[in-house]
């Protein structure tokens, strides 16, 4: 124990010393985390709409006015001409063009199907898709108004006509802050990268400089050195997470409703893979800089398949499968089922069941592999 | 002679690269690996999105609802149930995304009022999928009422999309030249920002340093072969992606390729810049991920529209490098556009090249 201890207070001994390094671990990931917290959504605002109008009554007047009191939009104002619309989404000066038609009015009046016409600029399919839908909601809409107002001039038909009115709630994130389910994903993030990439890097950079051999002619066993590269890590990154947390808290103002300590032992659980790995990444690795792209690259596979940004229910079956081996996935579900809901370990078991499983795998293999590659 | 003493150092770094295929190896599986989720896996349209359904009603109205919601890709009904009570066991068991409540007097009211109340609960957990759930089922019932109210048929004004420059709206053909943009950072920035924080490390450099070779050919010798690396990578993406994925190429090759080289070149100028801050490869790297990798990621416009971020990150966006060779990249490539449309952000781009490498030149004279 005593050994470990001493190994432990050497690698911490190390991080510290680099001013540097300490201000990469612990200042920057906050500015990350202020940043992220506002620059990712996947709801969008400000999209640059042009609208020809070549009705220019007061009824297509009305349907413009609304795309402009939307906070999805921004209206660009430009000439239009017929056939030169689509410059203006050639040069990237409007995301959208609509078109409403001349007459536009009158044919709605006499139920002639007036045709609106929408181009969009597809190359971000999904923006492009969900601006579509805002757009065809406020079509929708004027319509239901326009209906509406005929009825109040006939109130005789008024019987034959059926509304169905959505009353929308939500619950948990009644304002709809993209913030309280981006949070979780970022802290989640910084914690794999923190204990996956510093470990890994830790234990190659002692390889690289010769002194991991020196480590292992003395008595300690490979365990004791596992235990003395790990725990520092693990540390750290828990102290980052709960550094993470309060400026979540403080800032953000994001509940966290669940309980914490059962909060800390689900992310001990988590920090089991990703240290796990760090370990397995550098029995693979020669150098630092190999260490880094190893790490890089299943950090990104795992944010890309976790659920972050993109519902694994909309992947492939074959994906999702996949999924089920990739930690962060868990976690992140862990963190905002916990935070949001207030989930207790009744509703997240199987998720900790899941970690336990991936992470006894994961470090008993990595051990394994360390003992092989170092005896 | 300039080159005598150049082309032994360009060698040099080329046998570390070749002498390291692992770190080669990942920095091509990486484009691919990302090519393929983003090009198989990745759908930010919901589908499928898992519904619950409390139907209190039980008229045909009621069932003629459920059948619109069946009916449309979006929604999958998971569960059934008839006390409001368990919306939220619906929740907290994570057995659906949202929950619609059809109130008992539904099909009265709908003949009596002009208005029918229905109740939509989502869950907020997921801020984003609820916002589209919302949209989703609220357009699905305005266009319900609509059809109703037109008569049964069809609705009063006809809409027509047309989905431009990605017709079939592939995530692909958007996210290759992306990937373009974020490979040539990561080689730029860190790959040249680590190799010479080893150097100092292993104390190579200061060796290098007391020849005869001038810091500026020091600088060339590291930069000449990234270029090259960083160029043959970003060539292999964009034809893989044209054979595998179908990603268009409209515009002219000769000006994409200049803009490939010029935006290289300010890629390795930040790395310059910060092994002249950096003394250690984990620092390097750390200060790399985080200062030129994930801001090009995040802030740039590679997956998140710039237009939906706040101001003040509009403002940043300006300053980072990829936003303004994503725009080149793509305008090239999937529109066609040509100096007429791009000079803009081609001229941004160089200007911020050249500050950079200017205060990379100077810094690194003064460092060394």
């Amino acid at each position: 124990m005593k050994k470990i201890w001493y190994l432990v207070k050497k690698e911490l001994r190390q991080v510290m010393r680099d001013i540097n390094m300490l201000r990469v671990i612990f200042v920057v990931p906050m500015i990350q985390l202020m940043v992220l917290g506002y620059a990712i959504t996947t709801d969008i605002k400000n999209i640059d709409i042009l609208i020809c109008d070549f009705d220019q009554t007061s009824v297509s007047r009305d349907l413009v006015e609304r795309f402009s009191h939307t906070e999805y939009f921004t209206l660009i104002e430009a000439p239009c001409s017929a056939g030169h619309i689509e410059k203006y989404l050639f040069a990237g000066k409007a995301v959208i063009a609509l078109t409403i038609p001349a007459n536009f009015a009158r044919d709605l009046k006499t139920s002639d199907k007036p045709e609106i016409q929408i181009l969009l600029d597809g190359q971000n399919s999904n923006t492009s898709a969900v601006a579509l839908g805002y757009c065809n909601r406020i079509l929708l809409e004027f319509m239901q108004e326009s209906i509406a107002r005929d009825l109040q001039k006939a109130p005789q038909i008024a019987r034959s006509v059926h509304m169905i009115e959505p009353v929308s709630r939500v619950w948990y994130n009644p304002e709809l802050k993209s913030v309280y389910y981006m949070i979780p994903g970022i802290i989640s993030i910084l914690l794999t990268i923190i204990t996956m990439l510093l470990t890994s890097l830790a234990i190659v950079k002692e390889r690289e400089i010769g002194t991991l051999e020196q480590l292992m002619v003395t008595p300690l066993t490979s365990g004791q050195i596992i235990a003395g590269k790990t725990i520092p890590f693990a540390f750290l990154g828990l102290v980052e997470m709960s550094i993470a947390m309060t400026v979540g808290v403080l800032w953000f103002k994001i509940p966290i409703i669940g309980s914490l300590p059962l909060l800390a032992g689900l992310s001990a659980t988590f920090i089991l893979t990703t240290l796990g790995l760090g370990i397995f990444i550098s029995t693979l690795v020669n150098t630092q800089q190999q260490a880094l792209f190893m790490s890089w690259f299943f950090l990104v596979t795992f944010i890309l398949l976790s659920g972050f940004f993109y519902p694994i229910e909309n992947m492939p079956k074959w994906v999702q499968v996949i999924t089920y081996g990739n930690p962060l996935r868990y976690f992140i579900e862990i963190l905002r089922e916990l935070f949001l809901k207030g989930a207790g370990i009744s509703v997240l078991w199987p998720e900790l069941c899941s970690l336990l499983g991936l992470g006894a795998t994961i470090f008993t293999l990595a051990t394994l592999r360390f003992h092989k590659r170092t005896a | 002679m300039i080159n005598t003493r150049i082309i032994p150092l360009i060698r040099k770094e080329f046998i570390h690269i070749r002498r390291d295929p692992r770190s080669l190896l990942i920095l091509l599986m990486m484009p691919l690996l990302m090519m393929v989720i983003f090009g198989y896996a990745i759908n930010m349209d919901l589908k499928h999105i898992r519904l619950g359904i409390c139907d209190l009603s039980r008229t045909p109205a009621s069932r003629d609802i459920i059948e619109t919601i069946k009916a449309s890709t979006y929604f999958d009904i998971v569960a059934r149930f008839d006390n409001p009570r368990q919306t939220e066991a619906m929740f907290t068991n994570r057995v659906a995304r949202a929950v619609v409540i059809i109130p008992a007097d539904f099909q009265r009211s709908l003949k009596r009022s002009v208005k029918a109340q229905i109740g939509v609960i989502a869950d907020g957990t997921d801020a984003n999928s609820a916002t589209l759930v919302q949209n989703y089922l609220e357009g699905l019932f305005l266009a319900r009422s609509l059809t109703m109210a037109s008569g049964g048929n069809s609705m009063p004004v006809s809409i027509k999309a047309r989905m431009l420059y990605n017709p079939d709206m592939e995530s692909s053909i958007f996210i290759v030249p992306g990937i373009v943009a974020i490979l040539l950072i990561m080689i730029g920035a860190l790959l040249t920002s680590v190799t010479i924080a080893r150097e100092k490390e292993t104390g190579t450099m200061e060796q290098i340093l007391v020849s005869p070779i001038r810091p500026y050919e020091v600088v060339l010798g590291k930069a000449v072969p990234y270029l090259v690396l960083a160029f043959s990578i970003a060539l292999f993406i964009i034809f893989l992606g044209r054979i595998w994925f179908h990603v268009p190429m409209m515009g002219s090759w000769l000006w994409l390729l200049l803009f490939c080289v010029f935006y290289v070149f300010t890629s390795l100028a930040i790395g310059l810049l910060i092994s002249t801050v950096v003394a250690t490869q984990q620092v390097a790297m750390m200060l790399s991920l985080v200062a030129t990798v994930l801001p090009s990621v995040m802030l740039s416009g590679f997956v998140f529209p710039i237009a939906s971020m706040p101001r003040p990150l509009q403002i940043i966006s300006n300053i980072i490098p990829a936003t303004h060779f994503l725009k080149i990249i793509r305008g090239i490539m999937l529109k066609g556009n040509g100096l007429e449309e791009l000079w803009i952000p081609a001229a941004a781009m160089t200007g911020i090249g050249i500050f950079f490498i200017a205060v990379a030149v100077k810094r690194f004279k003064l460092k060394l």
